[in-house]
């Protein structure tokens, strides 16, 4: 062991007799000589745009500003290391006191050079550094002010850095050197060995010449131990009060006793290698907004670039372009790509703001190195759409918005795995974890969300899940698409020259409703339901044919399934099949999703919401009402002007259309001096008439709970029953995370079928109870668990739905009133009987009213009782159920309540709703009753659409009504 | 004067080393001349710091260098950008919070702190619109 310590402090010694002083004034001298040929080609007025020409054009001024770089470092580092030499042979005991006080004071003078050097790039660090350093010395009590304002000027201004850079501090130090140096010039073999390690590495790293779009912010490395003390001080007053301490300190261990001496000095050595590992953490292990981040997790570390100097390419200087204030080489090779809007223009924006890469480097490699091919997904909107220069208000909401979060989803599917005891809840797609009910969701669901990264270069298509911003606002042009298709066979087949497309797919509002087919053809299938098509499990041979010609053309050009007119199928990219039903009205009018949804809740508004109806903004009653609030262009908010200025959707100074609950303008909406109002639809640039509701919607009573989809949803698809398994030796896929996991779950859903919705109450904010349309969210089986093998769980849930199957007319009165589906008890005989107790208790006196063979038929085919006296005649509603009975719950498959009865609270997929309860099933009903006789469009009945209750107090004697 | 000649006599204070001892006063003028004229600058470049936004926002965070404007409920705050804690710039607010880049303070939209260095809130901002109402004008950012 004492021959160990030996070694040890041998090392120590010897290596500390490496001649530092002559390295550090070698260092001093090239950074001097470097400098000043430097200072020649530099511009102060523009630091950024100086060093910037250097980079792209400039190898020789490169050069130098790497030497001058590299010597500074070295300059630095062998004068702490010559400091803690002569400490440790304890020379300051032989300095005259002047000396040494200039001495101490020229430490600072060390740290100002290189500081000031930093601060001179002008990138982004040195601004932020600039910042904090001001405030540092801001803090000296009586000079704080004069002296910061002396050293490094007010902000933005670098004509008082530089001159105390180039001369002051420079001077300062030279006039150290020259008065306590007993040997006045370094060697010249220490010389030479200094300069050609330096030139060496200059050759190949240059200093980082920050961004702007790199969101992480680091001084340089001597003071990334200082970053990370103050990241932990409060107060930087105390952080200025120790430095001063510890120069005061410094200053007068000359003066302190042996024992004193060695124990100030063996502090000062262990603050020394505890800074050391503070700029370690610093370096490698803090990422953007200094949070803690593993290195190889993040783009940190000391930030030097490999730049070869002789990977300098010839260039025509006149072609460096200058964008948005910096200098882009981009634009020096891609200056010919066109396809954009105005706004996005390369002369306006460049290239880097979306793309990043190296825009400091006319080396094509390193050029693109670190470049983001495909941006503005949301892991990286933050760098490219979202910058504070573009669009930084929407991609926070983005994030937020439902679309990102899958919160409902989320929420809904564990509540379902009874892993939640309400379907309530604010949850993210990111933070899913792996229970049962998380592993299922990233397993079959997780790639619906608007954050999951486009990978593959070509136009949203039925397959595209996510995207970020790509997912609404990417579209290709044929041409850009045909050089697409090009490059993409060049890369896999290799046949012909290479031809780099030009033109650039265009970002812009054209969001047609194939942005919104890839997600919304699944799960409550609002796209396809929309534009009029149902998924059904057939597989006839003329669906076959159509997959087969699907499945031929797999390239990017197949952008939409085929529809075979003829035999009304349709065969999604994916392989399922739908029937065609009839479309939606506003489709058939030529609207797209976009004409209705506003940009406020498909992007969101910044708040977070538990359930997607709640981003909602829009209602039916914003276009189609008497009522109306408007709003002038002069008085829109900046981004509906500016959608309005791009979509030219103003028309003749007229006011757009507010939506009435948030105020917010429909802007592709107006109405004109006579009142009427009007709807743009957006793409195809067609003009509407909007119409106020009918009559029978806003007159009487009866009906004023309903919702305009309770009666205006055409149809509805019912699946109603799914099985769903965890296959645990299955290949599986992680949807959120995009990548191969063992284990997977199965869904075996039954078939599908086609109806009206069933009706059901669904409580709104304000308290008040709506009754709208509700399909079977969940009537599911799930077993053999993941987690928990043993297992079962069956849930009956019955979830809100706003189909987008609206038609003009409306459903009749009996397909509410005489329908078992719309009630809530699935599919059936519902039968109305009247019996005579007194004549014969057990027959019925009346036949039976059949729905679905008597749908269309306005009067009843019974006869009526003849008896004045009906005390002992009653009526009855029976149920017979068209599907088997489920042993879980006694309740037929499709069913959401049992005939005539309540149901538990656990039935829907939200808190708010509920099924009929038994009260209402029997007010229902007893209009369904009248109807077995009256036609719908017959005086009593219309009467009793404003006011049933007068109506049922002048009932004939002919009437019986249920008991 | 007989009695300062005495002093000097006994302190054995040549006339030499007295210079030596005040010469130090001479910086004092030069201190002066140093503060007044910095102070001079300084009142200078603080003339005008306010700056002309456009009155029609959108909806949540906009960032207009030293200031950010948050518009929510059509209610509108303005913010330094400047952090409490050693004035580095903010740009950019992340799960609906200002962060600063540099040592990761943490402020929500009604600029109080929730998570330091900083210990103050972030500068709430005067504003007033301009005559003819399209532009918010910001004072003393």
């Amino acid at each position: 062991m004492p021959e160990n310590n030996f070694k040890k402090k041998s090392f120590f010694v010897s290596f500390l007799n490496y001649p530092f002083g002559n390295i550090s004034i070698a260092s001093l001298i090239i950074a001097i000589l470097s400098g000043v040929l430097l200072a020649i080609t530099f511009n102060v007025q523009n630091p950024l745009d100086s060093i910037s020409y250097w980079l792209l054009a400039d190898p020789a001024s490169t050069l130098l500003r790497n030497i001058h770089y590299w010597a500074a470092q070295l300059f630095l580092v062998a004068t702490i290391l010559h400091i803690v030499d002569h400490l440790h042979r304890g020379t300051e005991k032989d300095v005259k006191n002047g000396i040494w006080f200039r001495l101490t004071l020229s430490l600072f003078f060390i740290f100002y050079v290189m500081i000031s050097g930093f601060l001179l790039k002008g990138d982004s660090d040195s601004v932020q550094a600039g910042r904090i350093i001001r405030t540092l010395f801001e803090q000296i009590p009586l000079i704080g002010n004069i002296l910061t304002y002396s050293l490094f000027g007010s902000g933005g201004n670098y004509q008082i850095i530089y001159v105390n850079h180039i001369a002051t501090a420079t001077i300062i130090l030279i006039f150290v050197w020259i008065e306590h140096s007993r040997q006045l010039y370094p060697k010249v073999s220490v010389f030479v060995y200094t300069f050609v390690v330096i030139f060496i590495i200059s050759l190949f790293f240059s200093a980082n010449l920050h961004d702007g779009k790199n969101t992480i912010v680091k001084g340089p490395w001597y003071f990334l131990g200082l970053q990370e003390i103050l990241h932990w001080v409060s107060e930087p007053i105390y952080v200025v009060v120790f430095a001063f301490f510890l120069l005061v300190i410094f200053y007068l261990l000359k003066f302190a006793h042996q024992k004193t001496d060695k124990a100030i000095k063996y502090i000062l050595l262990c603050l020394g290698l505890l800074y050391i590992i503070l700029i370690f953490i610093g370096a490698f292990f803090r990422g953007e907004n200094w949070k803690y981040v593993l290195p190889w997790k993040s783009d940190n570390g000391l930030r030097i670039n490999y730049l070869p100097i002789f990977s300098f390419a010839e260039v025509d200087t006149l072609k460096i372009y200058s964008v948005l204030g910096r200098n882009e080489g981009c634009l020096s090779c891609h200056n010919n790509v066109k396809g954009f809007e105005s706004s996005h223009l390369p002369e306006a924006i460049g290239c880097y703001s979306c793309h990043l890469g190296n825009p400091y480097t006319l080396n094509k490699d390193y050029a693109h190195s670190d470049m983001i091919f495909i941006p503005g997904n949301l892991s990286d909107a933050n760098n490219t759409c979202g910058t504070s220069d573009c669009h930084p208000d929407i991609v926070p909401r983005v994030d937020n918005s439902i679309m990102n979060t899958l919160s409902g989803m989320i929420s809904v599917n564990r509540f379902v795995f009874d892993e939640l005891k309400e379907p309530k809840g604010l949850f993210k797609a990111q933070d899913l974890n792996q229970s049962n009910a998380d592993n299922h969701l990233r397993n079959l669901c997780a790639s619906c969300h608007i954050g999951n990264v486009k990978t593959e270069y070509g136009p949203i298509t039925e397959r595209s899940r996510g995207g970020g911003c790509n997912a609404c606002h990417l579209n290709y042009s044929t041409e850009a698409l045909k050089q697409l298709i090009n490059y993409e066979k060049f890369v896999k087949y290799k046949t012909h020259n290479i031809n780099i497309p030009n033109i650039h797919p265009n970002l812009n509002l054209d969001i047609s409703d194939e942005h919104c087919f890839g997600c919304h053809s699944r799960s409550g299938r609002i796209s396809t339901n929309y534009e009029g098509w149902s998924e059904i499990f057939s597989f006839e041979d003329e669906i076959k044919s159509l997959r087969q010609i699907n499945n031929s053309e797999p390239n990017l050009s197949s952008q939409k399934t085929i529809v075979d007119i003829n035999s009304n199928y349709r065969v999604l990219m994916d392989g399922r099949v739908f029937k065609k039903q009839p479309a939606d009205v506003h489709h058939n009018k030529g609207m797209d999703c976009i004409d209705c949804h506003i940009a406020q809740e498909i992007m969101g508004d910044g708040n977070l919401y538990e359930h997607k109806e709640e981003q909602v903004k829009i209602q039916c009653t914003d276009c189609h009402s008497y009522q109306s609030k408007t709003i002038s262009y002069n008085n829109l908010d900046y981004e509906s002007r500016k959608i309005v200025d791009l979509q030219k959707s103003q028309r003749d100074n007229n006011k757009f259309l507010l939506i009435q609950e948030f105020n917010l303008p429909l802007i592709n909406s107006y109405q004109n001096n006579k009142g009427y109002k009007y709807l743009i639809t957006q793409i195809k640039k067609d003009s509407l008439q909007l119409k106020p509701p009918a009559s029978i919607c806003i007159e009487g009573k009866a009906h004023e709970r309903l919702s305009c989809n309770s009666c205006h949803t055409q149809w509805v698809s019912y699946c109603a029953g799914c099985h769903t398994e965890y296959q645990p030796d299955g290949k599986g896929y992680d949807l959120l995370v995009n990548k191969e996991i063992n284990g997977r779950w199965v869904e075996t859903s039954s078939d599908f079928y086609v109806d009206y919705p069933t009706l059901g109450v669904k409580k709104e904010k304000s308290g008040k109870e709506i009754i709208d349309t509700f399909i079977p969210g969940m009537i599911i089986t799930i077993d053999n668990m993941k987690n928990e093998k043993d297992k079962k769980i069956f849930k009956r849930l019955f979830a809100p739905t706003v189909a987008h199957t609206i038609n003009k007319d409306g459903r009749s009165c009996k397909s509410c009133h005489n329908n078992s589906l719309a009630i809530g008890y699935g599919k059936g005989k519902l039968s109305y009987k009247i019996f005579d107790t007194e004549t014969n208790p057990q027959t019925k006196l009346n036949s039976n009213y059949d729905l679905s063979a008597n749908e269309n038929k306005n009067v009843a085919n019974h006869k009526e009782p003849r008896r004045s006296d009906k005390s002992n005649i009653f009526g009855k509603w029976s149920f017979k159920p068209q599907f088997a009975i489920r042993r879980e719950d006694n309740l037929p498959k499709d069913a959401w309540i049992g005939f005539m009865q309540n149901t538990n609270e656990n039935s829907t997929t939200r808190i708010n709703t509920r099924p009929f309860n038994v009260d209402e099933q029997k007010r229902i009903l007893l209009v369904g009753a009248c109807l077995t006789c009256h036609a719908e469009n017959s005086n009593v009945m219309q009467e009793s659409l404003i006011d049933f209750e007068t109506v049922l107090k002048k009932i004939s004697k002919k009437c019986v009504l249920p008991e | 004067m007989n009695m300062l000649k005495a002093n000097f006599q006994i302190n054995k204070l040549s006339r030499k080393e007295f210079l030596k001892k005040i010469s130090f006063l001479l910086f004092l003028p030069i201190i002066w001349l140093w503060d007044s004229s910095i102070k001079q600058i300084i009142k200078k470049d603080s003339v005008d710091n306010s700056i002309l936004i456009p009155s029609n926002l959108p909806a949540g965070v906009s960032f207009f260098g030293k200031a950010a404007v948050v518009k929510e409920n059509n209610k509108l705050e303005v913010f330094s950008t400047s952090c409490t804690h050693l004035g580095c710039r903010i740009k950019q607010i992340e799960n609906g919070k200002f962060i600063c880049p540099c040592h990761g303070s943490e402020f929500n939209l009604q600029g109080e702190v929730l998570k330091g260095p900083a210990t103050k809130p972030l500068r709430k901002l005067k504003y007033e619109l301009t005559s003819d109402k399209k532009q918010i004008k910001i004072i003393n950012a």
